[in-house]
C-alpha cells in the first residue's frame, strides 16, 4: 500500500484539527472532487483533498521551512556533542601522565552509558507514556506566549502542536538525544584514535583505595565487551604493569570506547527512527477519527447516481369523458353495486337504497361478466366501492371508465377504509382522498365516504 | 483478472409500493428520485450504481409503477399470442407500440427487466394479494429473469406477510425478502443482498463485497460515532480554567462552562453529521434533542436531577482538579530531562503532578475544574443520543441508564473518564499548548461505550 509523503500527511492531520475545532468539514467541492479523481482508500481521498484545500500549500511550506530548520539545528547540535566527545578524550588522555585506563573510559563512554541505561529504564512503563520533553517545552513555550496575546487573536501555531505531539514527539526527542551521544562518542573515539595514534602516552591502571586483586577483577570485568569485539584485555594483558602493553592497551582502550560508547548508542538510534518511522506513519492514517469519518460520504460515497436512462413518456391528459354528477346524492332506489379488487365485503347498508349486488370484482373474468351484466340490464345508478387505502392507479381507472360507458348512469365511487387510511397519517389521508376525488371527476363519478354509513 | 461489468437490478413493482424508497434505502441516498404516496411519481427510470469500496458493483434501476398489468396481459393476448414463447412475446411487446401508446409505462418496466440480471418485486405487504398482483408476477416471470419479492412495510400493523409469503410460494417464488423503507434496519439490507446472491449464484462474490463494504462502513460509523463522544468526555475531563486570586471565582467558572457547552454542542453537531444519511431517509428516531440541541443546560441543576444525579451544590463547575498522581508523567518527564543531562524536566513534572496547586496558589493563581456530576451527566447525556441514534434504548432516558445513583451509564466508562481528570495535557479545551487528547486515553473511553451500545 502505498502511503502519502509525511508532509501531506501532516497538512490533513492539521485540516482534521481545525474541521473538527470548527465542528464541521470545510466546504470545498474542488478538493473533494480532486481527492475522488485520486481514488484509493479512504485515508489516501482525505490526504488529497486537504492538499488541495485553499491554504495547504502556504502550510506545506512552512513546515518545509521548519523541517529545514530542524535539520540544520539537529547537524549543529550533532557537531556540537562530537567536539564535546573530542574535548572530553583529549582532556581525559592528556590530564596527567601516566594516563588512567578506568578514568580515561569512564570520562568517555560514563555519562553516556548511565543516561542510556536510564533511558531504557524509563521505556518499560510501556504506552501509557504521556508528554515528552516535547511537548513539555512546546506547552511552557506556547503558555508563555498564549499569556501575552489577547483574546481573539488566530491560534498558536498549530503546524508545531501536531509535530510536536505525541509519539511523533517523543521519538523524534529519543532519537536527537541518542543522535547527540552518538556523535559524542564517535567523537572521542576518533580523538583517542588520533591521539594514541600520533603521540606516545603511558598507560595504566592505577589504584589508591582497591587492592591488586579488586583491581583485576574491575579490569576483567571491563574487558568483557573488547573481547566480544575479539580484542584482548585484563584476561592476557598484565593489569599492574599496564605500561609494559602500552600498545595492546590503547588497542583495547579504543575498542571498549565502541564497545560501551558507539554502539549501544547507535542501537538505540536506530530503534528510535525505526519507532519515528512508525510514529509519522501512524499520522492521519486513522479514518476513524470523527473529522475525518464526517468525509467519508464525500470522499469515498457508497453510490453514485446514474441518471435517467429512459425518459418519462408525455404526462397522460385524460380528458373528463362525462359532465361531473357530484352535485346530487343520488344513491336511491335501485342501484346496482359492486365490489373493486376486495374480497366481497357485501353491499353497504345505506338507507333507501335497493341494491342489485354485482359482487366482488378482480381479474379478468370477473370483470368481464360485470360489464356484461351492466351492458345488458337497465341500469339506474351505479355504486363502486372501493378501499380509500388502495392507489387509484391507472388500471383501476380504466376499468371505471369502462364500467362508465357500459352503464350510462349516474356512478358513484363508495369509499371504504377510511379509518385505515386516516392512521396512515392526516396528509396521506388528505392527498389519497384527493386522488379519488380526481379520478372520480375525471369519470364523472361522485365520491360518498362510507364510515358514517357503516 | 479482468472487471467484470456491474450487476444489473431492475427494481419493478405495482405504483406506490415504495420502489424510490427501496432505492433510496440500499443506496443510502435520501435524494435519490422523487417520492410520494400517489400513485406514478416515477415516470422514467432512474439509476443508481452501487460502490464497494469506490468501485462500481451492482447497478440498481428504478422503474415506474406497474399500474395495468391486466391490459397489457390483454394486449399481449391479443397481438402476441403467436410468439413462440413467453419471452419473445414481451420482446414482441416492447418492441411494439405499446398498445398505441397506452402502456408506455408498462413497457420501460419490461424493457428495464430484460435488460437486467434480475429484478425485485416491491410488494406494499398492507395491501391484500389481488388478481392484479398475480398478473403482475406473471408478466414479470414471462421476461424470463430471476425475480425476488421484497416486502414492504412490514413493520406496519396493517401489513400481512405472512399471506404474501403463501400466495408468493404458490407461483414459484420462495426466496424473498422483508423490509420497511420507514423504519432503519441495518440487518433488513443485510439480508436483501444476501437473498439476491442467492438467486444470482454467480455474482454471490460481487453482492458479497457490496455487503461487506456495508457492514465495515457501518462499523465505522459507530466506531467513529463512540470516538467523537470519547473526545469530548476526555477534553471535559481534563478541561481547567485559570484564574488569578483577584477574579471573580464565578466569572472563571462561567468560562469553563462556556467551553463545555461549546464542547457538547460540537459532539452533537458530529452526531448527527455522521448519521445524516439516516436521519433524512428513514422516520427519524425519537431523539433527546430539540433542533439539534439538548434543551435543558448542562449546567442547570434541573438537568443533573432529570437524570437521577444528586449533588449537593448547583454549582457544577468548581473545586480544584483531581490531585491524582500519575507516575507516568513524572517518570516520563523525568526521563526525557535526564537525558538532557537537565533537571529541569523532573522539577516541572513533580510541579505539575504533585505541587501545581500549590504554586498557583502562590502565584496567586485558581485552576478550575469540573466536577464529577457534570461529567457524569455529559456521558450520561451523548451516551443516550448514541443509543437513539442507533435506534437503541428507544431513547428512553430510563432504558439506557444502568447507575441512576451517580448516572454514569456504567462503572467501567466512569473510570476511564475520571482517569482524564489527572491529564489536562490531553484536553483540546484547554486552549494553547493543549494537545489532541492521544489514542490511549481515548480509547478506552470509546471501547466502553462501544460495548455499552452492544
Amino acid at each position: 500500500m502505498s502511503i502519502a509523503p509525511f508532509a501531506d500527511r501532516v497538512i490533513a492531520e492539521l485540516v482534521r484539527i481545525r474541521e473538527e475545532a470548527a465542528g464541521h468539514p470545510a466546504d470545498c467541492p474542488a478538493a473533494d472532487e480532486a481527492a475522488r479523481h485520486a481514488g484509493g482508500g479512504l485515508v489516501q481521498r482525505i490526504v488529497v483533498r486537504a492538499g488541495a484545500l485553499p491554504g495547504s500549500d502556504a502550510q506545506r511550506r512552512r513546515l518545509r521551512r521548519l523541517l529545514g530548520g530542524a535539520t540544520m539545528a539537529t547537524m549543529v547540535l550533532a557537531v556540537l556533542a562530537g567536539l564535546a566527545g573530542i574535548a572530553a578524550a583529549a582532556t581525559a588522555l592528556g590530564a596527567r601522565e601516566p594516563a588512567s585506563l578506568p578514568l580515561v573510559l569512564l570520562v568517555v563512554v560514563g555519562a553516556n552509558l548511565l543516561t542510556l541505561v536510564l533511558w531504557m529504564l524509563l521505556q518499560f512503563p510501556g504506552s501509557r507514556i504521556a508528554p515528552g520533553i516535547g511537548s513539555v517545552l512546546l506547552a511552557l513555550w506556547l503558555r508563555g506566549i498564549g499569556r501575552g496575546r489577547a483574546d481573539g487573536q488566530p491560534p498558536p501555531d498549530a503546524l508545531l502542536r501536531v509535530l510536536a505531539s505525541g509519539n511523533l514527539a517523543r521519538w523524534s526527542a529519543a532519537s536527537l538525544v541518542h543522535l547527540a551521544w552518538l556523535s559524542f562518542a564517535v567523537g572521542a573515539v576518533l580523538a583517542l584514535t588520533v591521539l594514541l595514534s600520533v603521540r606516545a602516552y603511558a598507560l595504566s591502571w592505577e589504584t589508591t583505595l582497591l587492592d591488586a586483586e579488586a583491581l583485576t577483577a574491575w579490569a576483567r570485568l571491563l574487558s568483557v565487551g573488547p573481547a566480544l569485539l575479539g580484542v584482548p584485555g585484563a584476561d592476557r594483558l598484565p593489569v599492574i604493569d599496564a605500561g609494559d602493553a602500552a600498545q595492546a592497551w590503547s588497542l583495547w582502550l579504543v575498542t571498549a570506547a565502541i564497545a560501551y560508547g558507539v554502539l549501544p548508542r547507535a542501537t538505540a538510534l536506530a530503534a528510535s527512527l525505526a519507532m519515528l518511522w512508525r510514529a509519522q506513519r501512524a499520522l492521519a492514517s486513522d479514518p476513524s477519527r470523527p473529522g475525518f469519518a464526517r468525509l467519508r460520504t464525500r470522499l469515498l460515497p457508497d453510490h453514485q447516481a446514474l441518471g435517467t436512462v429512459d425518459v418519462a413518456p408525455p404526462a397522460d391528459t385524460v380528458a373528463p369523458r362525462r359532465e361531473s354528477a357530484t352535485a346530487t346524492p343520488v344513491l336511491r332506489g335501485c342501484v346496482h353495486g359492486l365490489c373493486l379488487e376486495s374480497s366481497d365485503r357485501g353491499a353497504p347498508p345505506l338507507a333507501d337504497v335497493d341494491w342489485v349486488w354485482l359482487g366482488a370484482v378482480d381479474d379478468a373474468g370477473s370483470r368481464e361478466s360485470a360489464l356484461q351484466r351492466l351492458r345488458g340490464e337497465r341500469v339506474e345508478a351505479l355504486a363502486i366501492r372501493v378501499r380509500a387505502t388502495m392507489t387509484p392507479d391507472r388500471g383501476i381507472e380504466r376499468f371505471i371508465g369502462e364500467l362508465a360507458s357500459a352503464a350510462p348512469a349516474p356512478a358513484t365511487l363508495l369509499l371504504d377504509d377510511l379509518d385505515r387510511l386516516r392512521a396512515r397519517g392526516a396528509d396521506v389521508h388528505a392527498r389519497r382522498l384527493d386522488d379519488w376525488q380526481r379520478l372520480a371527476d375525471r369519470n364523472g363519478f361522485a365520491v360518498q365516504g362510507l364510515e358514517a354509513a357503516a | 483478472m479482468s472487471r467484470m461489468t456491474p450487476v444489473d437490478i431492475a427494481v419493478v413493482g405495482h405504483t406506490n409500493t415504495g420502489k424510490t424508497s427501496l432505492l433510496r434505502t440500499l443506496s443510502h441516498d435520501s435524494r435519490f428520485g422523487e417520492v410520494s404516496d400517489r400513485p406514478a411519481t416515477t415516470r422514467d427510470v432512474q439509476g443508481v450504481m452501487l460502490l464497494a469500496d469506490g468501485e462500481a458493483v451492482v447497478a440498481m434501476y428504478d422503474t415506474p409503477g406497474l399500474e395495468d398489468a391486466m391490459g397489457v396481459a390483454a394486449v399481449l393476448a391479443r397481438a402476441h399470442a403467436g410468439a413462440t414463447d413467453p419471452v419473445a412475446a414481451i420482446d414482441a411487446f416492447i418492441a411494439g407500440n405499446h398498445g398505441d401508446g397506452r402502456y408506455e409505462q408498462e413497457a420501460k418496466v419490461l424493457r428495464q427487466v430484460r435488460r437486467s440480471d434480475a429484478a425485485l418485486y416491491v410488494i406494499d405487504a398492507r395491501e391484500p394479494v389481488l388478481a392484479k398482483h398475480r398478473e403482475e408476477l406473471r408478466l414479470l416471470a414471462a421476461c424470463g429473469k430471476p425475480l425476488m419479492p421484497v416486502l414492504n412495510f412490514v413493520a406496519n400493523d396493517e401489513a400481512d406477510a405472512e399471506t404474501w409469503r403463501e400466495q408468493l410460494a404458490r407461483v414459484g417464488l420462495h426466496v424473498l425478502a422483508q423490509f420497511d423503507t420507514v423504519v432503519y434496519d441495518a440487518q433488513a439490507e443485510q439480508r436483501v443482498f444476501e437473498r439476491l446472491a442467492t438467486l444470482l449464484e454467480h455474482r454471490r462474490r460481487d453482492f458479497e463485497r457490496l455487503r461487506h463494504s456495508r457492514v465495515r462502513e457501518r462499523e465505522a460509523l459507530i466506531e467513529s460515532a463512540c470516538r467523537a463522544v470519547a473526545e469530548l468526555l476526555v477534553d471535559a475531563a481534563g478541561a481547567r480554567r485559570h484564574g488569578t486570586l483577584d477574579d471573580d471565582t464565578e466569572q472563571v467558572h462561567e468560562r469553563l462552562r462556556d467551553t463545555i457547552r461549546d464542547a457538547e454542542q460540537r459532539c452533537v453537531d458530529t452526531l448527527l453529521g455522521l448519521f445524516r444519511f439516516e436521519l433524512d431517509a428513514y422516520r427519524p428516531p425519537e431523539l433527546p434533542l430539540q433542533q439539534g440541541r439538548w434543551q435543558l443546560d448542562a449546567f442547570d441543576p434541573e438537568t443533573l436531577r432529570s437524570f437521577g444525579i444528586r449533588t449537593g451544590s448547583a454549582a457544577a463547575a468548581g473545586g480544584a482538579a483531581g490531585l491524582a498522581v500519575d507516575a507516568a508523567v513524572g517518570g516520563m518527564s523525568l526521563g526525557a530531562a535526564a537525558l538532557l543531562g537537565a533537571g529541569l524536566g523532573a522539577g516541572w513534572s513533580a510541579l505539575r503532578s504533585f505541587g501545581q496547586p500549590w504554586v498557583d496558589r502562590l502565584r496567586g493563581h485558581q485552576d478550575i475544574a469540573l466536577e464529577e456530576p457534570t461529567l457524569a451527566l455529559l456521558a450520561a447525556r451523548q451516551h443516550l443520543l448514541l443509543a437513539a441514534l442507533l435506534r437503541r434504548g428507544h431513547a428512553s432516558q430510563a432504558g439506557v441508564r444502568t447507575d441512576p445513583a451517580q448516572a454514569w451509564p456504567d462503572a467501567g466508562l466512569r473510570q476511564a473518564v475520571l482517569r482524564c481528570r489527572a491529564h489536562p495535557e490531553w484536553s483540546r479545551l484547554n486552549g494553547p499548548g493543549g494537545e489532541a487528547a492521544p489514542d490511549h486515553a481515548v480509547r478506552p473511553v470509546a471501547d466502553r461505550l462501544r460495548t455499552l451500545l452492544g
